[in-house]
């Protein structure tokens, strides 16, 4: 039986900026303990925010209308900016989308991945080295040493992410979001990269989201995929089953439109009116409901 | 990435209704801002002031009368009729002296920023988009000359070119053309590595048409935005200049000699350096805000 | 080969190399980006150049479209070198060899409304005899490319990106070339973009006969729509040939890493452990 780890609920948010445009419509997804859960979508669809919601970085101009997130028992969204951050690094990491802007270009290796390690852990710098250099190796990283002597610039993009990655798992977190992991890096980099992301999850039984724009590789490492658009949940299922036989329109629309090198006939579907206008429909209807909702709650 | 509108947007774009934007983004979006209007609105009276000085004034301002001098202003006790501001040590009208004091410090404003501006800017499009041995000529140029102290270059200058309204505006051009080139410059480059700017090469635009029909246009904002500000630079050091008398000479008011001849007499008669003081004030604000609502407004246009 | 439309020949390109700096002790060490690369594009061919960062395929296409002067090799345009000639002589070229680009947002010019951005070649290179007429060619491209014909009035910001790269994909073709490079066009759109902006393009290359260079890191991409693929890697190429051989038996190590990294939106539970026969060394 699996156990949930984290558990979205309703979660709804608006964009104060544009007039209370909304982001997210009722977003609702569960995370099993030890599963790679993908959230996929276009850019605007709301996937980072979902991300951000969970760690509390959601940008000043958009308010979390409704939901919750439930964590080991706990509603994210409701906890202090002080519980949030014990919460934070500890047992919740990210990895973030832009190896080259996500590192200090000013620190060294050594300093920022030992950091989490000494405020969370409280280990001493000397076990903190320790630690760094064993994660850094388990990233398939050679020559540890080296690299955490060295500044970010020294390291290729890929080696960057593999520290990025190294400091995500370093604190042994229950949860990792990974926030577009490989979309700033080249194809056989990326194949490497999520090949390690899957062993180092599969290793220390953390949970993963991993947000991405590309259908491809959320196929290829998800056990569980939720397909978002312009903020509301369109399909949910395990990934076996919204790849080989999707239900909604939009998912099929994605599937066709992506270029197939083994099959060149096949994708580069543009997506049609139908299917948007299916789309807007159950777009529509949400909104409507949701208004309905706030009228009788009022 | 600015692609969220297509999320909303749907496949089709014959249906889609562009959205509508005309007139030109600049002008409604200078309309909307407080800053440019509050301050445009406010450096435009004073230049119909300055040029309508003779008919403006109420008084001459070289026209003294010991009898009414150190008259206050009027509101307050002993105040004359029609002496507003009242009147200084030599029984001149304040009022009429501060109009016409607008005159030098609009002339110097307007003259030596555009002298500036031109200069600065002519070298700062060579070495930004031709690049290369001219390119570090310019700069290195620039760096020395920036090396100079400007104050003492300053009095340098108008010490030889002795007192008048030429020397306060070289003085003033041959320290700022440095700022213009180097912004400029700065600006080129970004921008000569535009796509649109490869485009027009492509398609045959010879290198001076790119550089006037696509390159220019996109600096040109940030230029005027740096003129404005450079015009409250120059009302300031005319100012200074006039304070220490290597401005005009002595008999045509200005602000800065207002200011020193008010010094003083602070206690006995504060309306003769209030007045200038608040008029310098007022209007290198005015120039300050209005460059600062331009850069602001006219920057996003540029990169959304 | 009468067929061949462009025809470049041991293409070495540096950076750094030019560019003494007077004042300075030391040259700069140039970097190589192009060692010596060949490329053949006959005419009403897709090619595609395909690579990582690095490979050199940008500045590849730059190359051959003469925006970046070789150290060494030459490029034949219709029997013409074209990378001996000035500016003068390379203006009539320049309505043959057009480019599309990758960021739609940083290839219109901001101040330009479409209309302008248009019709100002059309009149630099006399394909219309005065304004009016031009504006009709413009109109007529515009409708070709399933864009309204009061776009002629907008500025770039107004329109959604891939409303954008449709202007760009206009600009190209308006003076009818006869080649046309294509960098990285849809890198920036989303995926439902992708799609229609390819088959426009695939169908303009048709219906005009054009000789087009794509350029793209996506190999489905290319897969699709080129009949021949160019791999390069480093500043070399490792392998071209027709896209059904390259793809079904690829003869290079590093082509074979390449297509095995591409992930397809299939379930494969061995794609993600599947290692290529050869490991790309210090990749990392």
């Amino acid at each position: 039986m699996n156990m949930v780890r984290l558990s979205i609920d309703g979660l709804t948010a608006i964009s104060a900026r544009d007039g209370g445009r909304p982001v997210l419509r009722g977003v609702s997804l569960n995370i099993d303990v030890g599963e790679v859960h993908g959230v996929v979508g276009e850019s605007g669809a709301g996937k980072s925010t979902i991300a951000k919601a969970i760690l509390g970085i959601v940008p000043s101009q958009v308010k979390v209308t409704a939901g919750r997130i439930d964590f080991e028992g706990l509603d994210l969204l409701s906890l202090s900016s002080t519980s949030l951050r014990a919460v934070l690094g500890r047992d919740i990491a990210l990895i973030p989308q832009d190896p080259s802007t996500a590192l200090n270009p000013s620190r060294r290796i050594e300093g920022q991945l030992t950091d989490g390690l000494r405020l969370k852990r409280s280990l001493s710098r000397r076990d903190a080295v320790a630690r760094a250099h064993a994660v850094l190796e388990e990233v398939q990283l050679r020559d540890p040493d080296r690299v955490m002597r060295s500044y970010p610039h020294q390291l290729s993009g890929g080696m960057r992410q593999r520290v990025l990655i190294a400091a995500a798992f370093a604190l042994e977190p229950k949860l990792v979001i990974a926030d577009e992991p490989t979309t700033a890096l080249d194809v056989t980099v990326q194949k490497q990269i999520l090949r390690l992301i899957r062993a180092l999850q599969e290793r220390h039984g953390t949970s993963v989201l991993f947000v991405s724009h590309d259908l491809a590789v959320v196929a290829n490492i998800c056990d569980r995929i939720t397909v978002l658009y312009m903020g509301k949940v369109v399909e949910q299922g395990m990934a076996a089953e919204v790849i080989a036989s999707p239900r909604h329109p939009y998912t099929r629309a994605l599937l066709a439109a992506s270029p197939r090198y083994d099959r060149p006939d096949a994708g580069l579907e543009p997506i049609s009116a139908n299917v948007i206008a299916t789309l807007r429909a159950e777009i529509a209807a949400w909104d409507a409901a949701a208004s309905d909702r706030g009228a009788r709650h009022g | 990435m600015a692609e969220a509108s297509a999320a909303q947007a749907p496949a089709s774009d014959r249906s889609d209704a562009i959205a509508g934007g005309r007139p030109p983004p600049l002008v409604a979006a200078l309309a909307r801002d407080p800053k440019v209007v509050i301050a445009g609105g406010f450096i435009l009276l004073l230049i119909v002031t300055a040029l309508a000085a003779p008919l403006l004034a109420p008084r001459d301002p070289l026209e003294q009368n010991l009898l009414l001098a150190t008259v206050p202003p009027a509101g307050f006790a002993d105040a004359e009729p029609g002496h507003v501001l009242g009147t200084d040590g030599l029984g001149r009208d304040v009022l009429s002296r501060l109009i016409f004091g607008a005159r030098v410090s609009l002339t110097v404003a307007f003259v030596a920023a555009g002298l500036a501006a031109l200069i600065g800017t002519t070298l700062g499009l060579l070495a930004g988009y031709r690049g290369g041995v001219i390119d570090t000529l310019i700069s290195r140029l620039v760096d020395i000359w920036m090396a100079f102290p400007p104050v003492l270059l300053s009095i340098l200058l108008v010490a030889v070119l002795g007192p008048g309204i030429h020397s306060v505006i070289a003085a003033i051009v041959v320290i700022d053309w440095t700022r213009f080139c180097r912004v400029v410059r700065a600006e080129t480059m970004a921008q000569a590595r535009m796509d649109y700017v490869v485009a027009a090469r492509t398609l045959g635009f010879s290198r001076d048409a790119v550089l006037f029909r696509e390159i220019l246009p996109n600096v040109a904002p940030v230029l005027i935005a740096l003129v404005t500000l450079e015009m409250g630079i120059a009302v300031v050091v005319e100012a200074i200049l006039s304070f220490v008398g290597l401005s005009v000479s002595s008999d045509i008011p200005t602000w800065g000699g207002m200011i020193a001849e008010g010094r003083q007499t602070v206690h006995q008669a504060w309306w003769m350096l209030a007045a200038p003081l608040a008029a310098l004030f007022a209007t290198v604000v005015a120039f300050n805000q209005l460059g600062d609502g331009l850069a602001r407004t006219l920057d996003p246009v540029m990169r959304r | 080969m009468a067929d061949d439309l462009l025809v470049a020949r041991g293409l070495l390109v540096a950076y750094g190399a030019r560019g003494l700096n007077l004042l300075s002790p030391r040259r700069r060490q140039p970097a190589a980006v192009l060692h010596g690369v060949d490329l053949r594009i006959c005419r009403g061919e897709t090619v595609g150049i395909v690579g990582e960062s690095g490979s050199g395929k940008t500045t590849l296409g730059r190359a051959l479209i003469g925006l970046v002067a070789p150290l060494a090799g030459s490029v034949v345009f219709d029997g013409t070198d074209i990378t001996r000639l000035d500016e003068a002589a390379m203006r009539p070229l320049r309505r043959r060899m057009q480019m599309i680009f990758q960021d739609p947002m940083s290839s219109l010019n901001p101040r330009h409304t479409i209309g302008r951005i248009l019709v100002e070649p059309v009149r630099l290179h006399g394909l219309a005899p005065d304004q009016a007429t031009a504006l009709a060619l413009v109109r007529e491209v515009l409708d070709r490319v399933g864009l309204p014909s009061a776009t002629v009035d907008r500025y770039s910001h107004e329109l959604s990106g891939g409303q954008r790269q449709r202007v760009g994909i206009a600009r190209a073709v308006v003076l009818r070339p006869d080649f046309v490079l294509a960098d990285e066009i849809v890198s920036r759109l989303y995926l439902s973009t992708q799609a229609q902006a390819l088959r426009l393009l695939a169908e303009l290359q048709r219906e005009m006969h054009l000789a087009l260079a794509f350029i793209s890191h996506d190999l489905s991409i290319v897969r699709s729509i080129c009949d021949r693929v160019v791999v390069m890697q480093n500043g070399h190429v490792v392998e071209e040939g027709e896209c059904e051989r390259v793809f079904a038996a690829p003869q290079a190590a590093y082509t074979r890493t390449l297509i095995d990294a591409i992930p397809l939106p299939v379930l494969d539970p061995n794609w993600l452990t599947r290692e290529a026969s050869v490991e790309v060394p210090g990749r990392n």
